[in-house]
């Protein structure tokens, strides 16, 4: 039989195990309506799952390392790219440097915690103070995405006048261009259904923060997702009529060789 | 003496002649290969004469036109391959050249320029798959990595 000290010292451990274990599930249970958020395991309390407090404090400052790292990536990506505007740019750098200014705090008190209630309540902090992965890549990559239809777009305009001006030359000489000039005002219409498709995705997407999460920022991306797809499909058409549109005009003049 | 002067006179009809000779073979040599083709358009006395000229493709230099009116031969130059229709008022002091230059072979048919550069679009479509791969990717991503 054991005594009560033993008894007392048993009961002791079996909570803070639970504690410990409970460090994830909560943060996660917060936002359990969300299927994708904080998808780690709720586990069941058994031996094997135990760990002990310095165990739990590296895993959730590898956590935050993650996360600091994924802006680190974010930002490369968003400074990176030559299609995004100035302003999107900015305000997407803005988010990052707060959020990774957030997380080096988190890290800091993190390190210093003494007890798992402290774990748990940064944990759940990391999580749902910043949606590093819910919000702020998706809606990162929307508006590069959303950015690089704009820019496609206008740069088959360009193309897509560049055509026109020869189209018209060949008809001032005598061809008959009706196939070509049909193709081009399919690409035309293509170019601005994929423009007003994607276009405006960036703008209603790039304020929104990690408090929108769940609504309307599930909503949201997933919205802007959709249309950019479609932008996408557009573009993808406009590309298959320039090119209809160009072989016709090769067809009119008659020599390949000559275009 | 009678005979001496039909010699005397057989010798400056030769010197005549040769005269004529010379004068034509000076024209202008570019133009022995193939000499204008002059006519003659209503060449009377008090009306304006035309006289059309066609030379050939290495016709070049000076052409001596003669309308016929018996006034001073006009001179008129041509570019080669050209069509030149001289009107000399019956005066012969106002001389109006009007020169044509007839298509050339590769002038037959115009070129029409369509070149248009669409590799662009492949870029431009490659980008955008890009971006789409790296959006795909974003959704696929959760908060999860906070483990017990």
């Amino acid at each position: 039989m054991k005594n009560p000290t033993t008894l007392k010292r048993m009961l002791a451990t079996g909570l803070a195990a639970g504690m410990l274990l409970a460090l994830p599930a909560a943060a996660n249970a917060q936002q359990a309506d969300t299927a994708t958020d904080d998808q780690a395991t709720v586990q069941e309390v058994t031996p094997e799952h135990r760990v002990d407090f310095d165990t739990a404090k590296q895993r959730l400052i590898d956590a935050i390392e993650r996360r600091l790292e994924t802006l680190e990536r974010l930002t490369n990506i968003v400074t990176g790219n030559d299609h995004i505007t100035a302003r999107h740019e900015a305000e997407l750098l803005a988010d990052y440097a707060q959020a990774a200014n957030g997380l080096r705090i988190a890290r800091g008190d993190a390190e210093a915690a003494t007890t798992f209630e402290e774990l748990r309540q940064i944990g759940h902090s990391v999580v749902v103070d910043y949606r590093i992965y819910l919000v702020v890549a998706p809606k990162t990559h929307e508006v590069v995405a959303s950015d690089t239809v704009v820019d496609a777009a206008d740069r088959m305009d360009g193309i897509a006048n560049e055509l026109g001006a020869a189209i018209d030359r060949a008809e001032q000489a005598g061809y008959d261009v009706t196939e070509a000039r049909r193709w081009l005002t399919v690409a035309r219409d293509e170019i601005g259904e994929g423009r007003r498709a994607g276009g405006p995705v960036a703008d209603d997407v790039i304020g929104l923060q990690a408090s929108d999460y769940p609504d309307p920022a599930k909503g949201a991306l997933s919205e802007g997702k959709r249309r950019l797809e479609n932008a996408r499909i557009d573009l993808r058409e406009a590309k298959v009529a320039l090119e209809k549109s160009y072989a016709a005009l090769q067809d009119a003049v008659g020599d390949p060789a000559d275009v | 003496m009678r005979s001496d002067r039909r010699l005397g006179a057989v010798l400056v009809a030769v010197a005549l002649t040769a005269t004529a000779c010379a004068y034509g073979a000076g024209v202008d040599d570019a133009v022995a290969d193939q000499a204008p083709l002059v006519t003659v358009d209503g060449s009377t006395g008090g009306t304006t004469a035309t006289t059309t000229s066609t030379t050939g493709p290495s016709d070049t230099g000076s052409f001596v036109v003669d309308d016929g009116q018996g006034e001073e031969d006009e001179t008129a130059t041509t570019p080669p391959s050209s069509t030149t229709t001289t009107t000399v008022d019956p005066g012969g002091s106002t001389t109006t050249t009007t020169t044509t230059a007839p298509a050339q072979d590769g002038d037959q048919e115009a070129t029409v320029d369509t070149d248009v550069d669409l590799s662009e679009l492949d870029q431009l479509l490659t980008e955008l798959d890009r971006e789409f791969a790296d959006l795909d990717a974003a959704f696929d991503t959760d908060e999860g990595d906070i483990e017990g």
